[in-house]
């Protein structure tokens, strides 16, 4: 009876968890696509953000945001992942050559580029302000996903602003 | 001409990866039940488990040598083997019982630059309990044979002495040599040659630790 109950409520866990990773599977896209350029590596790291997701769910309080949560396990799988292949996969190559796109294509939309180099000029924590700037979290999303203060979050964007209009202008001035 | 890219660019160029990256996608309750099977490890498993071991083995040690030197408390080099050996497991558990609370303290659902910060302290600590728990076989190996000698029937000490005194001459010089090449390849006068070897051992992975924990710092204080 016991157990019963046990695997009812652990179909309700899961069930929820599943809408959850649904309602937000944008997150662990737009993670892997900042800190993996190969489409098999992508593929890897959000199978590996999903499976830390379901790991962690219990644990997961109701009172916070979702996205939130999923953003701080997300970024933290995305930049051990990195660091632990930095040595087969240097950063800085990424911006060297466009690679394949997901379904073979080669990626020739002139932003998407653009985005990758400026990607690939910063650390992988500069990488996590630039991808939470550009997904339009507020600044108390940011620091708290960061674990950072406010006013240390603002500082940094406007220098990060700064900076990705220097990479962006063409003519370097 | 072209107009020049600008910020929001970057932000509607996110939105077509993401949207691409989406149609490409497995469907959600495909990754779902790969990430329900794939939960079960994860990166930090292997380290995990590799502790384990090392306790149960620290423990074996602790139980082995604790029997061999209590049965040989009359003969000196017996008991000092023993002890030696002994002390060597007790340190393996500290070590790994050290390592196991910094994994402990790694939940992936807290700020990012928090648990960035405990990882690099983890694969601090990891290269120096594994420079702490490589060093000590300089000498230990010989007590280990003493050991084995023992069991096998026959006193390895009483039947050579000189070539026992002279394998931990070899060793304790071994150590004391291995010590300062470490502290001296560090520094800023160390040769080449030193370099080298310290970067084939340990060196660049205490280098990469200690730049990970500054780069964290950095970017948490840096306002």
């Amino acid at each position: 009876m016991r157990e019963r109950r046990h695997e009812r409520s652990d179909d309700a866990l899961r069930t929820r968890c599943e809408r959850l990773l649904e309602a937000h599977r944008g997150i662990a896209f737009k993670v892997a696509a900042t800190y993996c350029r190969h489409v098999e590596d992508r593929r890897d790291l959000v199978q590996e953000i999903h499976a830390q997701v379901w790991r962690a769910f219990p644990a997961y309080d109701d009172a916070r945001p979702f996205s939130t949560w999923m953003y701080r396990i997300a970024l933290n799988v995305a930049i051990s992942a990195t660091r632990a292949a930095q040595s087969a996969l240097p950063l800085d190559r990424l911006d060297a050559e466009p690679a394949d796109d997901v379904d073979g294509r080669r990626e020739t939309d002139d932003g998407v580029r653009a985005l990758y180099r400026c990607i690939a000029r910063l650390a992988p924590l500069d990488r996590a302000l630039l991808l939470l700037y550009l997904d339009e979290k507020s600044h108390r999303e940011i620091a708290d996903v960061l674990g950072l203060s406010e006013t240390n979050v603002a500082t940094k964007i406007g220098r990060l602003k700064r900076r990705i209009r220097d990479d962006l202008d063409p003519t370097g001035e | 001409m072209d107009q020049p890219l600008e910020i929001d660019d970057l932000k509607t160029a996110l939105r077509t990866l993401e949207a691409e990256l989406g149609r490409h996608a497995r469907r959600a309750d495909t990754f779902a039940a790969e990430s329900r099977r794939g939960a079960a490890r994860t990166r930090l498993d292997p380290m995990r488990h590799g502790r384990l071991l090392q306790i149960a083995a620290g423990f074996a040690a602790c139980l082995v040598a604790g029997a061999f030197w209590a049965r040989h408390r009359e003969v000196p080099h017996l008991l000092a083997a023993g002890l030696l050996v002994h002390a060597y497991g007790m340190l393996a558990i500290v070590l790994a019982a050290c390592e196991l609370r910094l994994l402990g303290r790694i939940d992936y659902a807290e700020p990012v630059v928090a648990i960035q910060r405990r990882l690099a302290e983890l694969r601090r600590f990891h290269v120096r309990a594994s420079l702490a728990a490589g060093l000590p076989w300089w000498l230990l190996w010989i007590a280990a044979a003493l050991m084995l000698a023992d069991v096998a029937g026959f006193d390895a000490y009483a039947a050579a002495p000189g070539a026992v005194a002279a394998a931990a001459a070899v060793g304790a010089l071994g150590l004391a040599a291995s010590l300062a090449f470490l502290g001296r390849a560090r520094g800023p006068g160390a040769s080449r040659a030193a370099r080298f070897v310290d970067d084939h051992l340990a060196g660049p992975r205490l280098r990469e630790a200690r730049a990970l924990l500054d780069a964290a710092a950095r970017f948490e204080l840096d306002a």
